[in-house]
Formats: structure tokens, sequence, C-alpha cells
């Protein structure tokens, strides 16, 4: 066979395949998702999640929060974290060598005093350079962290060190968490028997526009600009549908570093956050996940559909570029760190789908689609595309793919509503209609941007620059 | 959503059809967005019907709160013509038992018994019962739960059948009714149950069990020994929370069960109950147990504080997790001045780590 006809049949089965799976995996994901949210939802609606407030039996949760240069709304953040209804609660804020007024800000604000604390360095870190607590006794839940800069991996890792409860909540502490998002988390790990959940994640929202006072979420707006209003769209894909369909048959692989629970005992068996990837959120669950599979211990990894945590998005194209940029390297090294499980039959549903839906659809779909478009563009100038066929099969990609956006809006109507205007609603659908056009290709090729900076060993976070909520710059990553 | 530009002529089907594939989508696609607003603004409809009968309804539920019985004809809440007329509704009937179900379970004494007597007088009982009998999982858990918090008693041997239901939320739901209805004496499913009781479940029972009397020790002495962990890791936190000292020879045996949790959870409940026997029934699982259990046991030495303990927690201070080191320094510090004098005489104490750890164990003493 020449290679002219090897890469003829390429085009012709190949892509072809390609497509038609990934089309069927969305409706699968669709379904699932359905199945799924209906099964919370009815048994959500007459839980009451208050009994674990107050009881001496409700299980220990550390929240870890490394901060870096987050100077000018670090109190904020920290007040409203003090705020959460949980309790058997420790907050630990991890100060990760902030060039900036951060930590003495926060002892100020605290009245904090360094005290005498034995770290065991379970997870090995960079130093950490003094433990705080407060002399006050209404903030007895806070601890903060002072360290040498080491990253959010290192940071978190000293933050797991430091914490004494059986479970830990990793968040980015310039999120806004429901004050109920605790008692929620925690239930998956309690109401779980015959396997042992070993982490939760919870949907994360764009807060752009919202209106937020004191640290906390007041009234819920769609974004004004598209922009945040495109992530907005995406996040409920992703959250709501992706993600609970995953959920549904145990094959979740991701749980965003913005908010996420983990049972302690086994982040530390794994050895903590891996600092050498810039997804180390990723990296964390895949490496769990691993680890329960080769110990055959029966596992969850669990999903909860409500909005428990707002962020803020990117509002220019340069920072989320910079994040998507990010994303897919963060995708790449995992996938590459743990290629054993590819398609090995040892290690279950990860390893036979999870795993090569990641690495078919997540990984490799952005160079697909930009070898595709070079491809096409051969193509035409060489007069070997017939266009009628071009048109009739663009326009069914794209009707599926802003009949599955749409279908999400549906979705999270039926279910959460947070956008209930019906002109929040007809802006959601538009940006569902303008996203493939103007958002998508950006992130593909951000995606693309990432592949390149990998094969150039630049491994860095990027700066993230953000808006913040109450309109100031401030830095969050470097 | 990706795209693949290029096509097989062998395998795509022909324009025509893609075309009215794509037809047929934005067909879909207007007929959902069409929906959505439809519903957006039924249901906005619907909340401000909700909001009006829940204004109707403050008055009536004011005046069943503050009723108070004459004693002379059978007991009957005055009902406004509207409110009796709005009854019809299910969406209102729905709402009533809702309001009537949360102020239940927020008061108590006479205010709560007429909330059940206006339940009882209107036969809303009847809308619940026909949830139970529903042969979807999540109505017939929520009528369980109406119907236990509304105190409905004749159901009880309905309810009592479902403890060993199959479905996981409806067996829950029926557990705890039984609780509500019958406090301790409804635990007795705990004699027959088969399935594990998850940890929600337990806080869940223990909370509706703190705050009815009647604890009977002899039958959770019964549960000590029941053959599914999940009854006996319950019974040993029923004994910690009503402090049944009594039990304490009988929650002993539990340190040798097989599972990790049972054992752990009687470590804990023995912090609870201990007695002069308790150290040396510990010390001598000591050597068997995770690193969770062994803290969980230098924890409770710490508690008791008994100077016989010294040596051994001394002798742990060289152990090779330093947990387990701050767990001993803990506890000796906890003894008082002769567990001072073990960490003074600790022949490593200036060296790291025990000088960091003891230091630690002496500031949180003085904190």
């Amino acid at each position: 066979m020449s290679i002219t006809s090897i890469f003829s049949a390429f085009f012709q089965y190949g892509l072809w395949l390609y497509s038609i799976v990934l089309l069927l995996s969305y409706l699968l994901i669709a379904i699932f998702a359905i199945i799924e949210i209906r099964r919370y939802l009815r048994s959500a609606s007459f839980t009451d999640y208050s009994i674990l407030a107050s009881s001496p039996q409700a299980p220990g949760i550390s929240i870890l929060a490394p901060a870096y240069n987050e100077g000018a709304t670090i109190v904020d953040n920290v007040r409203s974290l003090l705020s959460i209804h949980y309790r058997n609660l420790e907050l630990i804020v991890i100060n990760d060598g902030s060039k900036d007024d951060c930590l003495q800000k926060l002892i100020d604000a605290y009245h904090l005093k360094k005290i005498d604390f034995f770290v065991k360095r379970s997870i090995p870190t960079k130093d950490v350079r003094g433990v705080y607590k407060s002399t006050n006794p209404v903030f007895h839940k806070l601890i903060v962290v002072d360290k040498v800069n080491g990253g959010k991996a290192d940071a978190l890792n000293v933050g797991i060190n430091v914490s004494s409860k059986g479970y830990i909540v990793c968040i980015d502490v310039d999120c806004i968490i429901e004050q109920d998002a605790l008692l929620k988390m925690a239930k998956p790990f309690l109401d779980t028997t015959g396997s042992r959940v070993i982490a939760s994640g919870g949907v994360v929202r764009i807060a752009n526009s919202c209106e937020i006072r004191n640290g906390r979420l007041v009234k819920v707006h769609l974004p004004d600009t598209f922009l945040p209003r495109a992530q907005t769209l995406e996040y409920i894909r992703a959250f709501l549908l992706g993600r609970m369909a995953w959920s549904r048959i145990n094959a979740l692989l991701l749980i965003s570093g913005a908010f996420g629970a983990f049972d302690k005992e086994i982040v530390i068996a794994c050895g903590g956050y891996n600092h050498a990837t810039v997804g180390e959120d990723m990296e964390l669950v895949v490496r769990m996940r691993r680890y329960m599979e080769e110990k055959k211990i029966p596992y969850k990894v669990t999903y909860i559909p409500d909005p428990l945590c707002w962020t803020e998005a990117p509002s220019s194209y340069k920072i989320l570029g910079r994040q998507r940029n990010r994303w897919t390297r963060g995708t790449i090294e995992t996938l590459s760190m743990h290629k054993k499980m590819c398609l090995n039959p040892n290690y279950h549903i990860l390893g036979m789908l999870s795993y090569p839906y990641w690495l078919l659809f997540e990984l490799m779909a952005p160079l697909v689609e930009f070898a595709g478009l070079i491809c096409m563009l051969i193509a035409a100038l060489l007069g070997y595309i017939d266009w009628p066929m071009f048109f009739s099969l663009l326009g069914f990609i794209l009707s599926f793919g802003i009949l599955y956006s749409i279908f999400a809006i549906l979705m999270e109507v039926l279910t959460y509503n947070q956008y209930n205007k019906s002109s929040d609603i007809l802006k959601l659908v538009l940006t569902a209609i303008l996203e493939p056009f103007i958002f998508h290709p950006f992130v593909v090729w951000s995606a693309i941007r990432g592949n390149i900076d990998l094969l150039r060993k630049k491994n860095s976070w990027g700066e993230m620059s953000r808006q913040g909520f109450a309109g100031k710059k401030t830095n969050a990553n470097a | 959503m990706r795209l693949v530009l290029l096509y097989s002529p062998a395998l795509v089907p022909q324009p025509h059809l893609l075309l009215i594939a794509m037809a047929a989508m934005v067909g879909v696609l207007l007929l959902i967005t069409i929906f959505i607003l439809i519903y957006l603004v039924r249901r906005r409809k619907h909340e401000k019907k909700l909001e009006d009968w829940r204004d109707q309804l403050i008055g009536t539920l004011q005046r069943t709160i503050f009723f108070e019985d004459d004693g002379n004809a059978p007991a009957t809440i005055p009902l406004t013509f509207k409110t009796s007329r709005s009854l019809k509704h299910p969406g209102f009937r729905q709402l009533l038992i809702d309001e009537l179900i949360q102020g239940k379970k927020s008061l108590t004494g006479t205010a709560a018994a007429n909330l059940v007597l206006l339940f009882n007088q209107l036969g809303l009982s009847r809308f619940s019962l026909q949830k139970l009998n529903s042969r979807r999982w999540h109505i017939k858990a929520r009528g369980i739960q109406e119907l236990a918090v509304m105190e409905q008693r004749q159901l009880v041997t309905r309810i009592y059948r479902l403890t060993n239901a199959h479905h996981e939320l409806v067996r829950m739901e029926a557990q705890s009714a039984i609780v509500q209805l019958y406090g301790f004496e409804g635990l007795r499913f705990l004699d027959i149950i088969n399935t594990p009781i998850s940890e929600w479940q337990q806080i869940t029972l223990l909370r509706l069990l703190a705050r009815m009397p009647g604890i009977q020790p002899g039958k959770i002495a019964n549960w000590l020994s029941s053959g599914n962990d999940s009854v006996r890791i319950f019974a040993l936190k029923l004994v910690a929370e009503h402090h049944l000292h009594q039990l304490h020879d009988q929650v002993i045996p539990c340190l040798h069960h097989p599972h990790p949790d049972v054992r752990m959870q009687t470590v804990r409940c023995l912090k609870e109950i201990y007695t002069d026997a308790t150290s040396d029934a510990m010390i001598q699982i000591y050597a068997a147990q995770n690193i969770h259990c062994r803290l969980a046991i230098l924890d409770v030495l710490g508690a008791i504080g008994a100077p016989d303990n010294g040596i051994f927690l001394s002798q742990r201070l060289a152990e090779g997790d330093d947990l387990l080191k701050l767990g001993a320094a803990r506890a000796l510090i906890q003894m008082g001045d002769l567990g001072q004098k073990h960490l003074d005489d600790f022949p490593l104490s200036a060296e790291y780590p025990w000088n960091e750890i003891f230091q630690q164990a002496k500031t949180e003493q003085t904190a």
C-alpha cells in the first residue's frame, strides 16, 4: 500500500470514524448527565444538610487556600471563607512566599501570632517559615502558614502536611464559596457504603458581573461581555453535562483545582500534588484513581451539580489564552505521566474509557481540528473540495454543536436556573450561536500553542491577572 | 464542538441528507429555545402564585400555632373560606404540607402539636399516604418523611417494612421515620437489618435520638455483638453519646474486632466511658493497629491521664512516625508533672524533631 493510499484511507475512514464517535460520545454524555442530575436532585429534595452543620460526628475538614500576592483581597477572602457553615473545620491559608504585604495584612486583620508548630513532612515541600494562629478566639479556625515560594502544588502540599483533619478541600483563595458548600461536599464521603469516596468535586460557576458584597455572592448576573459569557456557557456544558455524566459511570478524571474535596489519607499515600506539572489538579485525581486501582480497593470519585463555587473568568483574550495554554500542557503532562493505563484492562473503566477519551477527544481534538483546517485550505487551493458537500458537512456539525449548547442551557434552566431572565437566556443562546466562530477557534489556537510550548519545554503557569470582584487589578499566580 | 472538515465520498451521506439533518437540528434548537422562554414565563407565574399562597398561609399558620383548645368539643382550628377553597388545588396542598413540616421541625410543645392537629383535621395524611404508595422511590421517600414528621403512628407497620427496603434512600427515610415515631424503641430494625448503615444515616439517627429519652443499654449491648459491622459501630456511637459506663465490659471485646473501623470506633467510645481497666486493654492491642487507631489510643491514654501509662507513652516517643511521637508527647503533657518529667528525661529531647514536637505539645497545653 502506498503512502498516498494510506493517507487517503486515514482521511476516508479514520477522521470520519473519529467524528462519528465524538458526536456519539456527546449524545451519551447528555443522556448520562440527565440521569445523574435527576437522581441527585431527587435525593437532595428531601435531604436535610443542616444535620451535619451541628453534628459533633461530622467529619473534620481542612480548607487549603494557597495565596500568592493576594494582598489586595486576602482579608475579605479569608473573612468569607471563615463564614462557611461547618462545625469541624479548619481554614489553612498558605502564603506561598508572596512579594506583597499579603502576610502582614493577615497578621494585622486577624491578630495572628507565630506559634510553635511541628510540621510533619508527610509530603516533601519547600521550607515553612512559620505557622500563625489568631489570639482572638473568634478566628480559632484560622491557621496561616508562611512558606518559601514553590508554586501552587507545593503550597497545597504544605497545607496537607499542616492539616489535622481527615478530609481536605482545596480551593483558590479568590473564589467565592457558597455558605453550605461544605455540607453538600461532605455528604458523598458519608453516604457511600461498599466503596471509598476518595474525591468529590463541585461545580464552578463564573462570577463576572455578579454582585459580591463582603466576600459573598449577593446576586447572580450573566456576564456583560462576550468572553466571560462564552465561558459561562462552556462551564455549564462542562460541569452540568460533562462531569455529571462521567461521575455517573465513576470515570471522572478531573476535579477543578478551584474547588475539590479529597480523602487526605489517600492523597498522602499517593504523594500529594505533583509540582512537575502545571495541571496538578487533574494529575492528582488520576494518580489517586490509579493508586486505588493498583491496590484493588473499591473507590468512587463523585461530583455535585449544585453551584457551590464562583470564580472570576478571564475577560481578555491574552489571559484566556494563557489559561488554555496551561490547561493543554497540564493535560498532556498528566496523560503522558500515566500512559501505562491507556487501554490497560487492569485499570478497568479508567484505562479502557476515561484515559482513551481524554487522549482522543480532549488532548487530540484541537490537533485534529487544526490539522483538518490546514488540509482543507490546501485541498481548497488545489481544487479538491466539493463545495456543496463541504458546506453541508460544516452546517451539520455547527448545528450539532449549537444544539448541544442549547441543550446545556435547557438543563441549566430546568435545574438550577441561575440566569432566570428571558433576556439572559436569549443572550446565552446568541452566545451559543457565535461561540463556534469566535471563542472556539481561539481556544483551539491556544491549545495548539500549549502543545508548541510543551515541545519547547516552557513550563510556567503564566501570569493570571484578574480584574477582581471589586474591580481592582490583582495578580493571582505567577 | 470539534469540526472535521474533510470527508469521504464513500462513507459520508449525500449533501441533501446532511441538509435535512441540519434543518431538523435547527428546528429542535428553535423548539428548545421557545420551550425555555415559555417555561420561564410559566415558572415566574408559578412562583408568583406560590408567593400569594404563602402570604395566604401565614395567617392560617399563625392561628394554628397560637390555637388554644377550649377542651369542650373536638378541637378544630378555624380556617378562612379562601384557604378552604384553595385546598382543592394540589399545589396549595403541597405547599401547606411543606410549611407544616418545616414548622413542625423547628417548633416544640403545643405549637408543634397544633400543626399536627391541622394536618389531621384537613386529612392531609391521605395525600402523604398516596406518596407512600408510589412506586417511584423519591416520592415514596418523601411520603415517609411527611408521615413521620406529622406523627402518623397508625402507619408504622407500613413504614417499618421499608426499613430493610432495597432502595437505599427509601430504607434510610423509613429508618429515620421509625425512630422519629418511636424513639429508641424504633431502633429495633437494627436486630434484623442486613445492609450497612451509612455514616450519614448514623449521624441522622443520632441526632433524632439526642432529643428522645428511653435509652435501653441492654439492647445496645446486643448490637455490640452484631454481625453487621455498621450496626456495631452505631452501637458504639450510642454508648459514647450517652456515656453508658455500664457497657464498658461489653465494649472492650470490640477492640479485637477484625474490622479496623470497628476497632477505631471502640477506642473513640472508650474515651467517653473509660475505667481503670481501659488503659491496659488498649495498650495490649496498640502494636497491632494502624496509625490512625494508634493515634486515637494515645489520645485516650492522654485523656485517662493515669500515671501507670507514663512508661508506655515515653516508649512511644521513639516511634517511627512523627505524628505518633507528637501524640505520645501530648498524652504525657496531659498527665501533668509526671508526664512532663518523662519528656524532660527523654534522651533525645533536645534533638530534632523531638525538640519541636515537645515544644508544640507544651504550647498547645498552655493555649
